[in-house]
């Protein structure tokens, strides 16, 4: 009888272990993607990139002209924006708008972000950084107001200048 | 002591131990995976976020692998995807595993296709096959699908998937 019940177990154990051998096959695949960094930059004046101050009827004061900045980025990283003006406002026949007459001034921006210029500034010739994005980036909106004053102007007419406006990484 | 007084305890012990293996030989599950460049990972490469243009929208991705199951026993068999972790990338970013869906295809075989809409990622076992009563094999075709959110930080993500065909 003592034989018996162990043959019993032994059979037993023999067929549990066969049935938890359940079979099985792993494998293990790295899965990947890479998001391109970008950062771009847009403005919106009032006649697109183009905006126009107009001072024809009082040359008293100053007058007024609003870009819209926004700056879309993925990066991450901090960046500052840099305003260059390569040459003072001219009309064709040479006069030109300089110091105090032409001023520049970030107006309202996102909080995320620092202005550099929160005061009318006299807009400088040449590179110059307007604005400090967050510590880690992101995107930034802001107003970039200029101001003309036509005090001291003797010569009416249409002056132009070109603007770059880039994005430096910190 | 002589051996022959060992015999009637050591035959049945040899017996079960045979059983035993030859039971697990006779059920043996292999997978075998490839994706559509002939290679095991999967990498979709360079997506994007934004375009050059400034447009945010969230764009959609996909790659393909294929996933073959031999079985040389005959035990009914489910075969299960598992995330270890949610895509992060080299700068410390995460990607929400949610926006990956996987949706299957059987090319050959028959049993019960668990994707055969998208279903979306996330952590833990996620049955994407169950084989017919007798084990058949199979070969199945696997697409996921990364959505990019508008401005999703840049970066190299990465996680892994394990894939497990099991006997039940």
């Amino acid at each position: 009888m003592k034989k018996i019940s162990m043959y019993f177990c032994v059979f037993y154990l023999a067929w549990i272990s066969s049935c938890s051998a359940a079979a099985s096959d792993t494998e293990i695949v790295d899965f990947t993607f890479k998001v391109k960094p970008e950062t771009v930059i847009s403005l919106f004046g009032d006649q697109g990139k183009t905006f126009l101050i107009e001072a024809d009827e009082d040359l008293n004061g100053f007058h007024s002209s609003v870009l819209e900045i926004n700056v879309l980025s993925n990066t991450g990283r901090p960046y500052t924006i840099v305003h260059n003006m390569a040459s003072e406002p001219t009309n064709g026949s040479g006069d030109s708008i300089f110091g105090d007459q032409l001023m520049f001034q970030i107006n309202d921006s996102s909080q995320k972000g620092q202005s550099l210029i929160s005061d009318p500034t006299p807009v400088p010739l040449g590179p110059t950084k307007i604005y400090k994005s967050h510590q880690r980036g992101g995107s930034s909106w802001f107003q970039l107001k200029y101001l003309v004053s036509g005090e001291g102007l003797y010569y009416p007419g249409r002056y132009s200048s070109y603007v770059d406006l880039t994005i430096e990484n910190m | 002591m002589k051996i022959c007084n060992y015999l009637p305890w050591l035959a049945p012990i040899f017996i079960g131990l045979f059983l035993a293996a030859s039971q697990a030989d006779a059920s043996d599950l292999n997978l075998t995976i490839t994706n559509e460049d002939g290679f095991r990972d999967i990498d979709f490469g360079v997506v994007q976020s934004l375009d050059d243009t400034g447009e945010v929208r969230a764009r959609k991705y996909r790659k393909e692998v294929r996933i073959e199951i031999n079985n040389t026993g005959s035990d009914r068999y489910t075969l299960y995807q598992q995330f270890n972790q949610p895509p992060h990338s080299d700068g410390g970013f995460r990607y929400p595993i949610d926006l990956i869906k996987t949706t299957l295809r059987v090319e050959s075989g028959i049993g019960v296709n668990r994707a055969i809409n998208p279903i979306s990622a996330r952590m833990g076992r996620q049955e994407l096959y169950l084989s017919g009563m007798t084990g058949e094999d199979v070969i199945v075709y696997i697409t996921y699908e990364i959505e990019i959110p508008g401005l999703q930080e840049s970066g190299t993500y990465n996680t892994n998937i394990t894939y497990k065909a099991q006997s039940i």
